[in-house]
């Protein structure tokens, strides 16, 4: 009973806040467009974005649904390699001190500046908007990763050796564990760029998508789909941002 | 040089909604010019009480005076020097800068405070000013700490466990060190330990508090001749001393492990 | 002296020339390679050689001078602007205790939300113009500017914030001598990630709408297929993220000297 209670306390708390917050924010939307009366072009009232996701829905809800897929195929893939090749790297002091500059500066650099090569290369299919997430989602993972594997503490390994643990084992006892709140720290970084990166992937390759969606009503001037579409985004952000958060909050308690 | 009074003085801390207490009815009193020593397992208070006396904490009962004056006073005329159980410096400044801190925040005329430089030369880091904390030792940092503890000729001088992260060795001779410069001064030292040692060699006086609640079982005083040598804890009234402290600290179960 | 320690200053220099010279070697390797697999004929038509790249550049070097400035220029305002409102709001957060939390939920929100949802509503208001690139560039920089700031005001080491009280430090002292050198290693780390991150930014406006930017010269190579210049304007846009990044690095060293991060060392 109080286990459960404890369990539901916070996790209702952290869906009120949001959802007061997204309340205010509608009601504050509603009322800059009474009080300065703002032309629909500008600012669409609430009614008539909510009047264009119900008359869109399935356009709407396809989009979404590729956004999606798209990302989180894209993370899937991203996730696997990063810590296949993070994992890889940490056993060799010289193949880490080689790559390790290169994953930083390009983690740094503006990868999803590339994203046209990547579209030119792949195509306009749906594979291309998969590509783009991966990329982008790699080198955080990949350098939160190599960063978990290496701060294993040298006592643990050490005990690890005594007890005569073979390296897979020490992998999984040891390593791995010590590993965890960084390898969430990188997943959560990545999630959210993975998002964008979909979208703008989609939109660059003409895709379906949310991001073609939004971009599409912005040029023709349909503003109450555009609003509708944006609030979807914004919520599917915020989703899975709480979501990785979670996930990050659960795996990092230990550390505290 | 100021008389620190405590009067029946209280603690309770606040936690999860309850009130803790931390330290009840203490009552002290630390002649000005005196060297003190506060001894007790943790959770007995003595670094709470440091911290009553240097204003940082508020007492729930009862009244602490310096000099008569309420520690707040006494605090922002910089009339307290105190020393952490971490040096505490500031990492980005030299030795001859974290020393000349409390100096630059103080403000006013130089009046008759030491300059920074025989402060340096009063620790024994000649030749170490310009150097960075990261780059001294565990205890040259303490020494830095120390000598910006005094650099405002503090009245009072609260030293928090100030050389336990040290290795035996290097805390002796840092003790010697800090009883000749606290004669040098001429401050009011009140020192929290929990080495029973230590206490006896460098105090006039020990106080003994016991945990939960924190409180003061016992004083010992310590009528040892001073300047106070190292071959001085050889003898056999060093040995008693510290024996009487024992027996302060470990009571009833000190006498168990006697008749067993 | 009783205890051993090192002297001032006599540390030995990290082997700093190597940690530059062995990531240049795989870069010159890549090349050599990726000249090799196209004059072999392995590579496909959209990977260009790297000296079909410099061609490119002899022969559009103009139009990319023209289309970098305004790219440079918005990417810089909007980081500039990012440090700025990052710098009040951490101030807000940390000086002012209720407001820490909503400061940093409206930090979260306005980070998730994809800023490819945000551009084309921000140009039906303020116009496709320089504004709107470099509001763009600025919320593109802002997280981490202002998590940085907050996470190194808060590091204020306890021991040391009570010296300032036992001191009877004043709250500018406070924040002069203590927070805001406590600080400065974060924000830098901060700001280095940020710098790339409103080119970015800048790029994404571009890209939505722009008559004139590295952005929109991109699109146009794209989409007329011209392969070499849509590679080279992708490098040239990786040279001024990296030039940002390395010029805040400069910084970095000068202000900081021995405290600054490795580059490798930076969260």
């Amino acid at each position: 009973m109080t286990f459960s209670m404890r369990m539901l306390g916070p996790a209702l708390k952290s869906l009120v806040m949001p959802a007061a917050i997204a309340l205010v924010l509608v009601a504050l939307w509603k009322a800059v467009v009474v009080v300065f009366a703002m032309p629909a072009y500008l600012l669409p009232p609430p009614e008539a974005a909510l009047g264009a996701f119900e008359k869109d829905a399935a356009k709407i809800g396809l989009a979404v649904f590729h956004t999606v897929r798209n990302a989180a195929a894209g993370l899937l893939v991203a996730f696997v390699l990063a810590i296949l090749l993070a994992a890889l790297f940490v056993s060799s002091q010289a193949v880490t001190r080689a790559v390790l500059p290169i994953v930083i500066m390009l983690r740094t650099a503006p990868v999803l500046a590339i994203a046209p090569i990547l579209i030119m290369i792949f195509g306009r299919g749906i594979g291309t908007a998969i590509v783009v997430v991966v990329i982008v989602s790699f080198f955080p993972i990949m350098v939160n990763a190599m960063r978990g594997f290496s701060s294993t503490k040298r006592s643990a390994l050490e005990l690890m050796h005594v007890l005569g643990a073979g390296p897979v084992k020490t992998f999984v006892k040891v390593r791995l564990p010590f590993a965890l709140p960084f390898i969430f720290t990188g997943l959560r970084s990545a999630a959210t760029s993975a998002l964008l990166a979909a979208m703008l992937a989609e939109w660059l390759s003409g895709a379906p998508g949310l991001g073609t969606l939004i971009l599409d009503a912005a040029s023709y001037r349909k503003t109450p789909l555009l609003w509708a579409a944006v609030v979807v985004s914004m919520v599917m952000a915020f989703a899975v941002f709480a979501l990785t958060s979670a996930a990050e909050r659960r795996f990092t308690s230990w550390r505290t | 040089m100021s008389e620190i009074v405590i009067d029946r003085v209280g603690k309770a801390f606040e936690i999860d909604g309850k009130s803790v207490p931390a330290l009840v009815d203490v009552s002290l009193r630390f002649e000005a010019g005196g060297f003190y020593a506060l001894i007790g397992p943790s959770g007995c208070g003595k670094s709470t009480l440091l911290r009553l006396i240097a204003d940082i904490l508020a007492p729930t009962d009862g009244v602490i005076t310096i000099g008569g004056q309420p520690p707040g006073v006494a605090r922002r005329q910089h009339e307290i020097g105190f020393v952490f159980q971490e040096a505490s410096l500031l990492p980005w400044r030299s030795v001859i800068d974290n020393i000349e801190l409390p100096l630059e925040i103080a403000g006013g005329p130089v009046g008759d405070r030491p300059r920074p430089e025989s402060l340096v030369r009063l620790v024994g880091l000649s030749g170490f000013e310009n150097a960075k904390p990261a780059q001294l030792s565990g205890g040259m940092q303490q020494r830095v700490s120390i000598a910006r503890a005094l650099a405002l000729r503090p009245k009072v001088l609260l030293l928090d466990e100030p050389f336990g992260a040290l290795d035996e060795i290097t805390r002796q001779r840092m003790n010697l060190e800090l009883l000749r410069i606290w004669q040098e001064t001429g401050t009011t030292a009140v020192l929290v330990t929990h080495t029973i040692g230590e206490a006896v060699f460098m105090a006039d006086a020990v106080h003994v508090l016991a945990a939960r609640p924190g409180r003061l079982v016992d004083t010992i005083e310590v009528d040892l001749p001073r300047p106070r040598r190292l071959a001085l804890m050889q003898t056999p009234e060093f040995n008693r001393l510290e024996n009487r402290v024992r027996a302060a600290l470990f009571g009833d179960e000190l006498a168990e492990t006697a008749d067993g | 002296m009783a205890e051993a320690a090192a002297p001032p200053g006599g540390r030995g220099r990290p082997p700093r020339l190597a940690g530059i010279l062995a990531p240049l070697a795989v870069f010159a390797v890549l090349v050599a390679l990726m000249e090799g697999l196209k004059r072999a004929g392995v590579l496909p038509v959209t990977v260009p050689a790297p000296s079909e790249i410099a061609a490119a550049f002899g022969r559009a070097h103009g139009d990319l001078f023209y289309h970098m400035a305004p790219t440079v220029l918005s990417a810089a305002a909007g980081f500039v602007l990012a440090t700025l409102v990052a710098l009040a709001l951490a101030a807000l957060a940390v000086g002012w205790r209720p407001a820490e939390r909503p400061v940093m939920t409206l930090a979260i929100v306005i980070d998730s939300i994809p800023l490819i949802a945000l551009t084309p509503i921000l140009m039906v208001w303020v116009g496709n113009g320089l504004p709107a690139r470099i509001i763009i560039g600025t919320i593109a920089a802002l997280f981490p500017l202002l998590v940085g700031t907050v996470q190194g005001l808060k590091a204020v080491d306890r021991n040391v914030s009570e010296l300032f009280h036992i001191l009877a430090a004043t709250r500018w002292q406070r924040l002069r001598k203590l927070a805001f050198p406590t600080a400065l290693p974060f924000l830098f780390a901060a700001l280095k990630i940020a710098a790339p991150l409103s080119v970015l930014g800048a790029l994404l406006a571009e890209w939505v709408s722009a008559d004139r930017g590295l952005g929109i010269m991109m699109i146009y190579a794209l989409f007329s297929f011209d392969v070499p210049l849509t590679w080279l304007t992708i490098l040239a846009v990786c040279v001024v993220a990296t030039l940002a990044y390395g010029l805040v690095a400069l910084a970095e060293k000068l202000v900081l000297g021995e405290r600054a991060t490795s580059i490798v060392g930076g969260r």
